[in-house]
């Protein structure tokens, strides 16, 4: 497209020189109309190369997303059998030292 | 002047130019020929083959709601796992692959050397592997093979609460449990969706999210503490008895709610491949006894409501053995005159019997049917058992006086704690229940389960006679080893011997000892029922049954803060003051 509006121009400028008003303004309207084409064209192109981009990233997110969610799944999970109570009461038994209550060692106030 | 110009000279160029014009002709006409084939003849196919390479299915696994107890401690949740897949057919260089597959996986080269030479187009390699193994596998980045997402279930708290909950198999579907029975409720609805992909596989434009849609959470009325207590006394009992197994309940005896359910052995519901089928059994539901002495409450409790017998009547024991139909039933001691309170109390198997003959078949028939015997109790939980109570037209000479001492009659643990909140509650039979609500994802519940009162079985009054009757089961009788420090409890024990299958006759050896009761007494919060499976020591109901239910029942009672009696609130305030002045003297 950059090529079919130069040419001329070229040619305007070295073969035919014609030093007048009028002939020097005759090409403004057809150059005027290649580049906003081509200016439509670059701009189409890039609106499509961004909404791929952005469909990547939107992709990519949501890949990010699912992982810190099954991370968070996991961690949960991870407390869950850490504070299982068989673990806890074995812990304050044997690392703690800890003793079960007896029989009216315990007094619940109303 | 004529000018003569001479005729122009044929033009030499002019036939190349005419088969030029022809050979351009030619090719204009076969490409448009094949424009046409192509857009016009060829569109549906070509546009659908398009359609094929730049869309792709994307499989939206559903996450499978979770089990919590009813303080929402998370009993089972699941996690998203790859497996890997193989297409066969698209698979380049199958030995070199199952090479690499090998390491990745950990798995020998031929075995998936042979599913990857396989006629199928799909076959699996590996289901649900660890994330690590999974990024190992993308990074072979081998074609024909590839990684699916799929569900994986975790119990994290290992074996608790493992009957009730039970467990999923490998196309993530309930096999057992709760899994199995709420399976629809707590799966969600697998789907397929559509994406737009680029030339490398990539997705780049998918509508959907990236979960379907998930199933229902469930929270049961289990409470972890108490089914963890259970659990471990349980355990202990048995272990300390040498007894074959041992299954205990607790329920809420006027809503009917499971606050725990446990059996031993017991299994880790996340390799529950590995457990025996003995050991995966929800034997509180799924097994039917012979319940022995603990039958003798319902006796009663029909006697008293039909005014054949007084908790004061007088009823003569015989000195320990009474005949019945040519055979001998004997007690344990040789006893005189006793009230009908102590024939429960001491658990005379002559005295009942006596009470049985008064009662009849009929209205003692009707009462354990009111109790729920010979019919499931309809808990939400698979494979219940409704036990065996047959009619009294098939009855013989001996099986009113056999059931009167719980013989004759198979029941499961279940119906037995069932029928016993009934007298604790004042009378009404409730339907025992473990699925409390349904939440869904965004946090709202979507079902709840109300409490169901079945029918009334007894009134009130003689519900309140039964207690006092109860209450010195444990005061004075066979079940003193389940009083509880500071609260009133009442009991009932009981010793069944089981019968031979080879010899159909009851053995001398195993016996099936239990504890059935309800605490505090008076405003009963707690039913708890203890049975120790074939204990070869401790043999008695009220020496291994009993002493396990106090001890459940002193931890239930201060962990759900029920304060003890009034007048013993006081003397424990005393004997704390009184610690309390020595300490500063």
């Amino acid at each position: 497209m950059t090529d079919m509006v130069s040419t001329p121009l070229a040619d305007r400028a070295g073969a035919l020189p014609h030093p007048g008003a009028a002939s020097r303004f005759e090409a403004v309207p057809s150059l005027v109309v290649g580049l906003l084409l081509l200016l439509g064209v670059l701009f189409y192109v890039w609106q499509h190369i961004q909404v791929v981009r952005t469909g990547y990233e939107i992709e990519r997110l949501r890949q990010e997303r699912a992982a810190l969610v099954q991370r968070n799944r996991e961690m949960t999970l991870e407390i869950g059998q850490l504070t299982s109570l068989r673990r806890v009461e074995e812990v304050a038994r044997k690392r703690l030292g800890m003793v079960r209550p007896g029989p009216g060692q315990v007094i619940l106030v109303p | 002047m004529r000018s003569s110009r001479p005729p122009p000279a044929p033009d030499p160029g002019r036939p190349r130019i005419l088969i030029l014009f022809c050979l351009l002709l030619g090719a204009l006409g076969l490409i448009t020929t094949k424009l046409f084939a192509l857009q016009v003849t060829g569109h549906r196919g070509l546009s659908e083959r398009a359609h094929r390479q730049y869309q792709r299915l994307v499989p939206l696994t559903s996450k499978r709601g979770s089990i919590t107890d009813r303080n929402g401690r998370d009993l089972a949740a699941s996690l998203r796992v790859s497996s890997v897949f193989a297409q066969p057919a698209a698979v380049e260089d199958p030995a070199r692959a199952a090479r690499a597959l090998a390491g990745a996986l950990g798995l020998p080269a031929r075995e998936i050397l042979g599913k990857l030479r396989s006629d199928r187009p799909f076959v699996w390699i590996r289901r649900r592997v660890e994330p690590d193994v999974a990024e190992a596998v993308v990074r072979l980045s081998l074609r024909g093979v590839g990684l699916l997402p799929e569900s994986r279930r975790y119990y994290p708290r290992q074996e608790l609460a493992a009957h009730l909950l039970g467990f999923v198999g490998l196309d993530d579907r309930g096999l057992e449990g709760l899994e199995f029975q709420y399976d629809t409720l707590l799966g969600g609805q697998p789907r397929w969706v559509t994406a737009q992909q680029d030339a490398r596989g990539r997705i780049v434009f998918r509508t959907e999210e990236a979960d379907g849609p998930p199933g229902y959470d469930l929270i049961l009325t289990i409470d972890e503490v108490l089914q963890y207590v259970t659990e471990r006394e349980l355990q202990a009992a048995v272990e300390k008895s040498e007894a074959r197994g041992g299954t205990a309940i607790i329920l809420d005896p006027h809503t009917g709610e499971i606050l725990a359910l446990a059996n031993v052995p017991t299994f880790n519901p996340n390799r529950y491949q590995e457990a025996e089928s003995f050991a995966r059994r929800d034997r509180a539901v799924t097994d039917a006894f012979e319940p022995g002495s603990v039958f003798k409450v319902f006796l009663a409790a029909g006697a008293l409501e039909e005014r054949v017998v007084q908790p004061q009547d007088r009823i003569y024991g015989e000195n320990g053995a009474i005949q019945l139909g040519g055979l001998t039933i004997r007690d344990h001691e040789k006893y005189g005159w006793l009230t009908v309170a102590d024939v429960i109390a001491q658990s005379s198997n002559v005295g009942a019997i006596k009470i049985g003959l008064r009662l009849g078949k009929t209205l003692y028939y009707n009462y354990l049917s009111g109790f729920g015997f010979g019919s499931a109790t309809g808990v939400d939980l698979p494979g219940e058992t409704p036990g065996l109570i047959r009619r009294p037209r098939h009855w013989s000479a001996v099986s009113l006086g056999a059931l009167s001492i719980g013989q004759e009659v198979s029941v499961s643990p279940l119906q037995v704690a069932t029928a016993v909140a009934a007298v604790a509650n004042g009378g009404s039979l409730v339907r025992p229940f473990v699925g409390k609500a349904l939440r869904s994802a965004d946090g709202q519940v979507v079902r709840e389960t109300a409490p169901l009162v079945l029918r009334r079985v007894i009134s009130t009054e003689t519900a309140h006679r039964l207690t006092d009757i109860l209450e010195r089961v444990v005061l004075e009788g066979t079940g003193k080893a389940a009083a509880v420090e500071g609260y009133a409890v009442a009991g009932k024990t009981g010793t069944a011997q089981k019968l031979e299958p080879a010899t159909g006759r009851y053995s001398h050896g195993k016996v099936l000892a239990s504890f059935v009761g309800f605490v505090p007494a008076r405003a009963p919060r707690l039913c708890i029922l203890v049975m120790i499976d074939e204990p070869k020591k401790l043999m008695w109901g009220g020496a291994i049954a009993a002493p396990t239910f106090r001890e459940i029942a002193r931890e239930a009672l201060l962990y759900l803060k029920i304060p003890p009696a009034q007048g013993e609130q006081v003397r424990l305030a005393r004997q704390v003051a009184l610690h309390a002045a020595r300490h500063v003297d």
